[in-house]
């Protein structure tokens, strides 16, 4: 597992977006927040609850200049008839058969070669600014991913269940 | 023809035909245990009611005791089937996506291409029992056949058993004298044959086969009783009768 501000390892993958294939790499993204998040496999049953309550609150990561990725090892036919089951996904769904990214971040299950269930915060300089890995059995709360996101954006030390609007400290302040 | 009432009754000839088990295990058990025992009273006494005595109490006692065993291990197994059950149900109450999941990749290991494995059990996924009886048959691999009724399969083990120790103790009976002990040995392998025949019929393989093959196994373990027996007379000079 890579560690907290270490720089996003910069790899490129292909991907669908909007019904069309492309190559993404993530270094591109610099200059914006990321989600990248990894999930254990197309067609299962956590996984489209995870990716469908991203897809809905989109602007919502739109309006914080954060764009989202989504990663699985499957490939992308895979990826596409995901996606069309899905009903559409208004993110990038990355292919990750060689497990490269899967392996670089850290976050690939050796015993059935799939990747964790596993969510990354990159900031706009490409460091991870956090990072958290659910069971396999437990969904990600993408209301927690917000929280996060807006709690690392504020630049300041957010307390316990902070949420926006509530009172930050100032991180330069010590006993 | 094949049709779909005549598929669902093919369920309970099913669980008529696991009877076999019990069947089988009982005459094979109830024919070889009596034989021998006879065999070596025999070599004992000539008493022939000493023979018959001995022959009735082994069968009647075999068979309770056959039965009882049968019923406490069939109970045994339909107590642990429940429990894994109860827990599944549970599982799937509190963690559908889990039984969801486990279902899912059943039918891809099963061939399913993943898209339609999805679909599948997304429209099982509507129906909560359906769902569950079928994590239960393809992923625990419990089906729903009633393999472990107790009573069943310890009233099939006794009457069996009983069975099996009647037929060699049929010559000793009516005929008796020294012909009585050949013809009880024969007349167990020629029944022996004709359970192995019988089991051919319901699991549909080559009858002559299935009977060879039965009745050779069963008579194994009598030849290696009778070899063990002669090495201790060679060996240790033990008497073998």
């Amino acid at each position: 597992m890579i560690g907290l501000n270490a720089p996003a390892p910069d790899v490129a993958l292909e991907g669908i977006a909007d019904g069309k294939v492309r190559r993404f790499r993530l270094s591109d993204f610099r200059g914006r927040w990321l989600v990248l998040f990894f999930y254990p496999a197309d067609f299962t049953f956590v996984c489209p609850t995870e990716i469908r309550g991203f897809h809905e609150r989109r602007l919502e990561f739109a309006k914080r200049n954060c764009e989202i990725l989504a990663v699985s090892v499957d490939d992308i036919d895979s990826h596409r008839a995901w996606a069309a089951e899905l009903g559409g996904v208004a993110f990038p769904l990355l292919s990750d058969p060689g497990r490269d990214a899967a392996r670089a971040y850290g976050v690939l299950n050796e015993a059935d070669g799939r990747a964790f269930r596993a969510t990354f915060i990159i900031d706009p300089e490409g460091l991870v600014a956090y990072f958290v890995v659910s069971p396999m059995n437990v969904g990600r709360s993408v209301d927690e991913t917000l929280r996060v996101l807006d709690a690392l954006q504020t630049g300041r030390l957010c307390p316990a269940d902070w949420h926006p609007g509530e009172p930050t400290l100032d991180p330069s302040l010590r006993y | 023809m094949a049709t779909p009432a005549k598929l669902a009754a093919q369920k309970q000839t099913l669980e008529r035909k696991i009877r076999a088990r019990e069947f089988v295990f009982g005459i094979q058990d109830g024919l070889l245990s009596t034989v021998g025992l006879l065999s070596g009273v025999s070599a004992a006494t000539h008493d022939r009611s000493i023979i018959l005595l001995t022959g009735i109490a082994a069968a009647v006692t075999g068979g309770v005791s056959m039965a009882t065993g049968s019923y406490l291990a069939a109970r045994t197994e339909q107590e642990i089937f429940a429990k894994e059950l109860l827990d599944q149900e549970r599982l799937a109450r509190t963690q559908p996506y889990l039984a969801q999941e486990a279902l899912l990749e059943a039918l891809v290991d099963e061939g399913l291409d993943r898209p339609s494995a999805y679909r599948v059990v997304q429209l099982f996924s509507r129906h909560r029992d359906l769902l569950l009886r079928t994590v239960q048959e393809k992923v625990l691999g419990l089906g729903s056949a009633d393999i472990s009724h107790p009573v069943k399969a310890g009233l099939v083990m006794f009457l069996s058993f009983v069975v099996g120790a009647a037929i060699p103790l049929g010559p000793l009976v009516l005929v008796g004298g020294e012909a009585a002990l050949p013809l009880s040995w024969a007349l167990s392998i020629a029944v022996l044959l004709g359970v192995g025949v019988l089991k051919g019929v319901l699991s549909g393989r080559p009858l002559l086969r299935s009977g060879l093959e039965f009745a050779s196994v069963a008579l194994g373990s009598a030849v290696v009783g009778w070899l063990v027996g002669t090495l201790f007379h060679w060996g240790f000079g033990v008497p073998v009768p």
